[in-house]
């Protein structure tokens, strides 16, 4: 038996084998880096808010301004960083109650079973019937446009894609042997449910949820361009290129930089997730079969 | 439990969906903080005039009077009056429904038409500087904002180029048989009328498939690799049988049972990225419609196209688990 | 002269299995022949390299595997040696495999008619040679299904693999592998995967089909009762290494490897007390033990057979043993 410590070690080692998983591992930490540190790396902070600056309005990438500068004379390098941080939270923000939200009651649907969990899947299979995306277009009308209820409404469509992984991944366990031996002992659901299942079934969790960020980071920035989500002078992605938009193709930057972020943020996030779709795959395998 | 009893329970099952679809998406939508009444007649509007239009639209009943109602129109064929369009809502739909109807199913096509080769070439040439090279396409496909893609297809090829038009569906053809301008050129032999269509078509259906082709030529790569690792795969190699006959009959088959589930459920993202594409190419279809009467706040057309894209999104994950029942045997004998 | 020369000679098979954990030994120097219309059996436990060999005679090892040393002679011509589309024409037409697991080595999603349909008109041709037209086809394929003894086979020509039990399943199997006509069978674990009566009657059909059609066969098992039921000749193999041959009868009255005799001693009998079992585990491929590879389990062992692989000594004429203790030099006679 390996310890612990091995075990992640073998994981990371076999990480590491793919160049793109490491890369999109990179990326990541760069993405969250730059929101994290937005304030104190960006080279023109103030640019972020309600900023304007008619001499500079849009100027070409130089030394002054990397990215340019858009329509009201805000760098957009600036914006683009502050972007990050908005991508960032929002999208935590959903994926947390998205999880939280979705896997106790697919948890519960999956492992009690009975008219309780059937009324949750209905339920579930009710918010599954359409895209997410046009779900939380749909909500969005009922809400003021603004990027809290941009969250909010993601979410909402969201939360239910976890429920049914959830459900799924307990009802191939649950009869598996360990379960059965554990109840044998005389152990209750709750226990059950938290000391055997769970950990079993996080890993799919993690994984959907790092694919999901991508996702999710996309949906924000459409919900954004329409209109219906961050609302100018907001520097979310999505709303910079709605606002760029009128200035192509002379000025270029101003759409263009912020579309590549979202770009390079969803590709990081999609690399990772699949690196450690690769890593965690083979290692369901041993823990479930005990080898 | 056999293939024809899941069919039959599948189809039912729809019913009971949609129903809670339509209170949810009905729920949702009076909670509206502004008023929708006073938006659509504008400022002006005496205070008679707004309680007036909102008796007649039925706004002052309580909620489940005003959803079953709704539901008896709906029974009927009556989606409501739209506040924005002045107009029946069930026309507005009949309307706008081909052009999006034809647009997903092109960008479908597409998706499926070019994502399955790449994905067998992909597989057969495995680890090859080709394979490692459409991969990364393919990742990068998935990632890539569809209304980015569009505003640069738009640039490139409109403005710039000059090649396609910018925006819109084009003129119609002489005939409107399906309200496809595609089928409809075609049936009529009108092949000028058909090529201006496609050049219409062609930027928003390529923008809308990216992402869904990308995916599909993962998955097709991912279950041929899986499906040459199979015992009868080597047992076709022992029979002497020639590697391509193999590849394109006896794994792609299998393969692509694999894929097509997800196909279902791609063509559900596909649908909810049809709202952006057709926003940015004003392209005349449901979600284009959808869009407009978001930002209005016309409750009815929201409904309305939340209903369809979600009855639209089960009928072809049914259709799906038709095809899948039909490629597979194991299915329609009962073993899993 | 040629009555002499065998069908199929393995000489000094040597393969090496590169995996996560490094490079596996997993066949050392393994020799085997079959002469004509002969059937041989290769016994061993899981994870002896039986499968492996099997695989290499037939061109359709893993990509992660290297064929370090030896040669596979067929009819004269060494397959190892031979390009790939050589090597196709031989498949299915002259050596064929069938499988062991009835379940997985049918393609789910054909019909059975279908399936032998392809074979029979591919057979290890580039192109389908010669052409055959449907008609032809069919009557092949009914004429293949009731070789195997399968009832109604134009009613079996429509059904999915799906439909049909293990026994069935496994007929079709054979009777694929017999499509090409093939000269020299390959039965990898035949029968495993079945209730322990089909697996008889399927061995027995077999048996008889294979006298009747003079085909040579190499059975591939790890089960002694089978290997006794089926063959003239049994090649005990261990850990890579072929560690003693004989002719079956001769085998059963006597074991000479220490290793054979643990087989036989293992074998649950109806009377007396439980089989004893042989202590130990097979050895570690990547760094296997550089004398005789039973050595760490072997009852006999001595010093010497830790520090050089044994000889091989020939017993009487067809009894061949690895062993020292049968005389023999650390690499001598």
């Amino acid at each position: 038996m390996t310890t612990r410590a091995a075990e992640w070690g073998k994981m990371w080692f076999r990480f590491r084998q793919s160049t793109l998983s490491v890369l999109g591992l990179a990326i990541v930490v760069v993405i969250v880096g730059a929101a994290l540190l937005a304030p104190y790396i960006a080279p023109h902070p103030r640019h972020a808010g309600s900023f304007v600056n008619f001499e500079a309005s849009l100027k070409p990438p130089s030394r002054t301004y990397v990215m340019g500068t858009d329509d009201a004379g805000r760098d957009v390098l600036s914006r683009v960083l502050f972007g990050a941080r908005i991508s960032i939270s929002l999208g935590t923000a959903v994926l947390v109650l998205s999880v939280v939200i979705g896997v106790p009651l697919g948890l519960v649907a999956g492992y009690w079973g009975g008219r309780v969990g059937s009324s949750i899947m209905r339920v579930t299979d009710v918010f599954l019937a359409v895209p997410p995306i046009a779900l939380a277009l749909a909500v969005t009308a009922a809400l003021r446009p603004n990027l809290t209820n941009a969250m909010l409404a993601i979410s909402f469509a969201w939360w239910p894609w976890y429920t049914r992984l959830v459900y799924g991944q307990v009802l191939s366990i649950r009869e598996e042997q360990f379960v059965e031996a554990s109840r044998g002992l005389g152990a209750g659901p709750m226990r059950i449910a938290f000391r055997e299942i769970l950990p079993n079934v996080w890993s799919p969790i993690l994984i959907k949820a790092t694919l999901d960020m991508g996702f999710v980071i996309l949906t924000a920035s459409g919900l954004s361009f329409l209109g219906l989500g961050a609302q100018p002078p907001t520097p979310e992605w999505g709303t910079m290129i709605a606002e760029g938009r009128n200035y192509l193709p002379g000025y270029w930057w101003a759409a263009t930089f912020p579309g590549l972020a979202i770009f390079v943020a969803v590709l990081g996030f999609n690399l990772l997730g699949d690196g450690l779709r690769d890593v965690f795959d083979v290692h369901i395998e041993q823990w479930r079969t005990g080898s | 439990m056999s293939f024809r009893t899941y069919l039959l329970r599948r189809i039912l099952h729809i019913i009971p969906v949609m129903v809670g679809l339509s209170i949810l998406i009905f729920a949702i939508s009076r909670v509206i903080p502004g008023d929708p009444v006073r938006l659509a007649l504008g400022t002006e509007a005496t205070i008679e005039q707004v309680e007036q239009l909102r008796h007649q639209m039925g706004l002052d009943r309580p909620l489940h009077v005003q959803y079953l109602n709704y539901v008896g129109g709906l029974l009927r064929g009556d989606f409501g009056y739209s506040l924005r369009t002045h107009r029946n809502v069930t026309k507005d739909l009949l309307d706008f429904f081909p052009a999006t109807l034809e647009l997903t199913t092109v960008a479908m096509l597409i998706s499926i038409a070019v994502g399955v080769p790449l994905g067998i070439v992909s597989a057969v040439k495995k680890d090859s500087v080709g394979d490692h090279a459409s991969r990364l396409i393919a990742l990068g496909g998935v990632a890539l904002p569809r209304f980015w893609l569009a505003i640069l297809l738009q640039i490139l090829f409109a403005y710039k180029l000059g090649l396609l038009p910018t925006i819109g569906r084009g003129p119609a053809p002489p005939v409107a048989i399906t309200g496809l301008y595609l089928v409809d050129s075609l049936i009529v032999l009108d092949f000028r009328s058909f090529l201006i269509s496609a050049k219409h078509i062609a930027m928003p259906a390529f923008a809308l498939s990216v992402g869904t082709l990308a995916q599909i030529m993962r998955l097709i790569r991912a279950s041929m690799i899986d499906e040459t690792r199979r015992d009868y795969a080597l047992a076709a190699r022992s029979y002497g049988l020639p590697s391509n006959l193999i590849v394109y009959k006896y794994l792609l088959k299998n393969a692509f049972t694999a894929t097509l589930t997800i196909i279902g459920l791609s063509y559900g993202f596909l649908l909810g990225n049809a709202f952006l594409v057709e926003y940015v190419f004003a392209w005349p279809g449901l979600a284009f419609y959808g869009v407009d009467a978001l930002l209005f706040k016309d409750f009815n057309g929201v409904i309305a196209v939340t209903l369809v894209v979600g009855m639209a999104f089960a009928l072809v994950n049914l259709l799906v688990d038709i095809l899948y029942g039909y490629i597979d045997p194991r299915v329609r004998y009962g073993e899993r | 002269m040629t009555m002499d020369r065998p069908l199929l000679e393995v000489k000094a098979l040597g393969i090496h299995l590169l995996t996560y954990e490094g490079r596996a030994r997993t066949i050392n120097g393994v020799d085997l022949s079959i002469a004509r219309g002969e059937s041989v059996a290769l016994v061993g436990e899981t994870g002896c390299g039986k499968s492996v060999t099997a695989k290499a005679i037939m061109g359709l090892l893993p990509p992660n595997a290297e064929v370090v040393s030896g040669s596979v002679s067929f009819k004269g011509r060494d397959l190892l040696r031979l390009p790939e589309p050589e090597i196709r024409a031989i498949r299915g037409r002259q050596i064929a495999m069938v499988f062991q697991d009835p379940s997985t080595a049918l393609n789910p999603v054909f019909t059975v008619g279908e399936q032998l349909g392809d074979v029979i008109v591919w057979q290890g041709a580039a192109r389908a040679y010669p052409r055959r037209r449907g008609g032809d086809i069919r009557a092949r394929s009914i004429e293949l299904l009731r070789l195997v003894r399968i009832p109604d086979p134009e009613g079996m020509l429509n059904r999915y693999p799906v439909e049909l039990s293990g026994g069935m399943r496994q007929r079709v199997l054979i009777a694929l592998a017999l499509a090409g006509r093939p000269e020299l069978l390959i039965a990898d674990e035949l029968g495993t995967a079945l209730d322990v009566s089909v697996q008889d009657q399927i061995l027995g059909e077999l048996t008889e089909l294979v006298r009747s059609q003079g085909l040579s066969v190499l059975y591939i098992t790890h089960n002694l009762g089978v290997a006794r039921m089926v063959s003239g000749r049994i090649y005990v193999m261990y850990g890579g290494e072929i560690a003693e041959v004989a002719p079956t009868a001769a085998m059963f009255r006597r074991q000479h490897h220490p290793y054979s005799q643990g087989l036989l001693a293992a074998v649950p009998r109806l009377t007396g007390t439980i089989g004893s079992g042989i202590e130990g585990r097979i050895p570690d491929y990547i760094a296997p033990p550089p004398g005789c590879r039973f050595a760490p389990r072997c009852f006999a062992r001595m010093e010497v057979c830790d520090r050089q692989p044994p000889p091989v000594v020939e017993i009487e004429p067809g009894r061949k043993v690895a062993c020292y203790l049968y005389g023999g030099h650390p690499g001598g006679g």
